[in-house]
């Protein structure tokens, strides 16, 4: 048997079968969609909605990201702590660029500590 | 992750009507169409009566020539629309890769309108985090969902960790409207340049954002389109649509976008710049296919569309046959609207000469494409059936079955998508659009009767990830 006609006739029965499928199919969808009518009711001029947004703090401030990611335009750099004095005032602390790890935490090492002790290293 | 923080309530008053809606009387509109048509045909069949007998033709050649005649040019439209659209997107996809912009990163607003998507709201916001950005805003608009979708969206309002910044979540809640309603509502509430629009239900890919935004640098750029990709595969409709994302509507827009002459923003991806909404007069709901019917008057506004192939939205496509059918009528419907409300451009060419083009191939598509492609399988259909020229449709199909094959492994291949989905192609175009083509056919008879039609909500599962 020769492979053309009976390919032939397949795809000759799928064309058929599609056509009925589509128009069966719309004629369902447009039964079904018969059913859920409803009748449109007038529209108002205004409308009244409600915005829930999030209170503009500080604490908002974006994190600075990897070199791919964008800057904002709104970025405001982090500046250092102050600490207050028994005066009243606000003096910037001085900044250290090593500290020491100890059980308490990190803490500032003393000129002292570097100069004594049993065991120097070198 | 939500930071802590207050969360303000407003009330907020929206315009409810359309700027541009205009009252007529229906009824009478659609009955002189029919009447006149009517009439037409009554004319044309009495001209063919009466001069038959004077020509050497009789009734059996006549028909017989008319169909060859209208299949030779079915044919040579059908390859003439082929390789153009091949040619331009491939041509656009060389100016794609050579001509990269960088480096521009204003603040964004994304709109998110959601209506009954309990299921996937949350899926949304969240791949929204993950954006490959840090200068933006959410704004989620409930428009009258009558489930859970309210308190959902309330639980992400707030600043919430973003991939680089802390990210501003916002939610209006207005009673239901409508699609196109609720984007205005968050565009109007926006106070950036650039404005993101997509669905409630897809998902944008990490760099969809920043990849889009940065052709804003062009001044002349009023939109740019993104590109839309099915999530839930695995499913022989799904996987067929998935098939026809990637080669019927993402060729077709890279073959436009060399032009600049996008004729479509896709519904789940779309960011445009407000100026040119605010010029364009906001999204309208007097059409099925707000996002068609903006497009075009962006066009018209003189802007340029561009297509970004990068920016990717996953979106749910419908698993059933049943929510393909009612998909597609609307969106032929839609179109089919927006075309008729562009009528003046679309007949006169001096007034926005790329506007008109894009108006006539929508036309086409819309309208004469479907009646070609089902008139030819009829003609096939008939001959096999009648006359016994049962192998005229084997070769019909093999050509057409080819030409896809290629086609799709173009595209494919372009979009560095699954391999397994060329295999679709076989069965594409006798099967596939043979479906939707009788949809679009009887859509667009509704559409010239003026049956009245519904948004029709698609029912989504929730349960595909990106």
């Amino acid at each position: 048997m020769e492979l053309i006609p009976v390919l032939s006739t397949i795809i000759l029965v799928a064309t058929i079968s599609t056509f009925l499928l589509a128009i069966g199919a719309y004629i369902l969808y447009k039964i079904r969609e018969g059913k859920g009518q409803q009748v449109v009711a007038p529209v108002p001029s205004t409308v009244r909605a409600e915005l829930y947004t999030p209170a503009e703090t500080p604490a908002q401030i974006p994190r600075q990201g990897p070199e791919v990611a964008p800057q904002p335009v709104y970025f405001e750099p982090k500046t250092a702590p102050t600490v207050q004095t028994e005066a009243g005032s606000y003096v910037q602390p001085k900044e250290h660029k090593f500290l020491k790890y100890t059980s308490d935490g990190y803490i500032i090492p003393s000129k002292e500590e570097k100069t004594t002790g049993t065991l120097k290293w070198k | 992750m939500k930071l802590n923080q207050q969360i303000i309530k407003e009330t907020l008053i929206l315009k409810n009507r359309d700027p541009y809606s205009v009252n007529e009387n229906k009824k009478s509109k659609y009955l002189k169409r029919i009447l006149f048509s009517g009439l037409l045909s009554l004319v044309l069949i009495c001209v063919i009566i009466y001069t038959l007998p004077l020509t050497v033709l009789s009734y059996n050649s006549l028909i017989e020539y008319a169909i060859i005649d209208a299949l030779v040019i079915f044919l040579f439209i059908l390859l003439v629309r082929y390789f153009a659209i091949l040619i331009f997107a491939y041509l656009y996809i060389n100016q794609y890769t050579f001509k990269p912009t960088e480096g521009f990163f204003p603040f964004v607003s994304i709109i998110v309108p959601v209506y009954n998507e309990e299921k996937v709201v949350a899926d949304s916001v969240k791949s929204l985090l993950e954006l490959n950005y840090s200068n933006y805003e959410i704004i989620i608009v409930n428009d009258g969902s009558t489930d859970k979708t309210k308190e959902v969206a309330e639980q992400l309002v707030g600043y919430q960790k973003g991939r680089y910044s802390d990210i501003k979540i916002s939610l209006i809640d207005k009673p239901n409207g409508g699609k196109s309603k609720a984007l205005n509502a968050g565009i109007m509430n926006s106070k950036a340049d650039f404005i993101l629009c997509m669905d409630g239900d897809s998902q944008l890919s990490p760099d969809s954002l920043r990849l889009a935004v940065r052709h804003f640098s062009n001044p002349e750029i009023g939109a740019v389109a993104g590109n839309v990709k099915v999530m839930n595969r695995r499913n022989f409709f799904t996987d067929l649509q998935a098939l026809e994302y990637i080669e019927g509507l993402n060729m077709a827009r890279s073959a436009q976008s060399f032009v600049s002459l996008v004729n479509i923003i896709p519904g789940p991806i779309g960011l445009f710049r407000k100026k040119a909404i605010e010029t364009s007069g906001y999204y309208s709901s007097d059409t099925f296919a707000e996002d068609a019917d903006l497009t075009l008057k962006i066009l018209a506004g003189g802007w340029k569309i561009y297509y970004e192939p990068n920016s990717i939205s996953y979106t749910e496509a419908p698993a059933k046959l049943q929510q393909l059918m009612k998909q597609r009528y609307r969106w032929t419907r839609g179109i089919l609207q927006s075309v008729r409300k562009h009528k003046k451009l679309m007949l006169n060419p001096t007034i926005n000469f790329g506007d008109t083009f894009i108006l006539w191939t929508m036309f086409y598509e819309a309208l004469i494409w479907p009646t070609m492609n089902i008139a030819a399988n009829l003609f096939f259909i008939i001959a096999a059936l009648f006359f016994g020229f049962t192998s005229l449709i084997f070769f019909w199909w093999a050509g057409l079955a080819l030409l896809d094959l290629i086609t799709a492994l173009y595209c494919v291949t372009v979009e560095k998508e699954e391999f397994r989905l060329i295999w679709y192609a076989i069965i594409y175009r006798m099967f596939f659009i043979l479906v939707i083509d009788v949809c679009k056919a009887m859509s667009t008879i509704e559409e010239f009767l003026g049956i009245k039609m519904s948004w029709g909500k698609l029912e989504r599962v929730g349960t595909a990830k990106a």
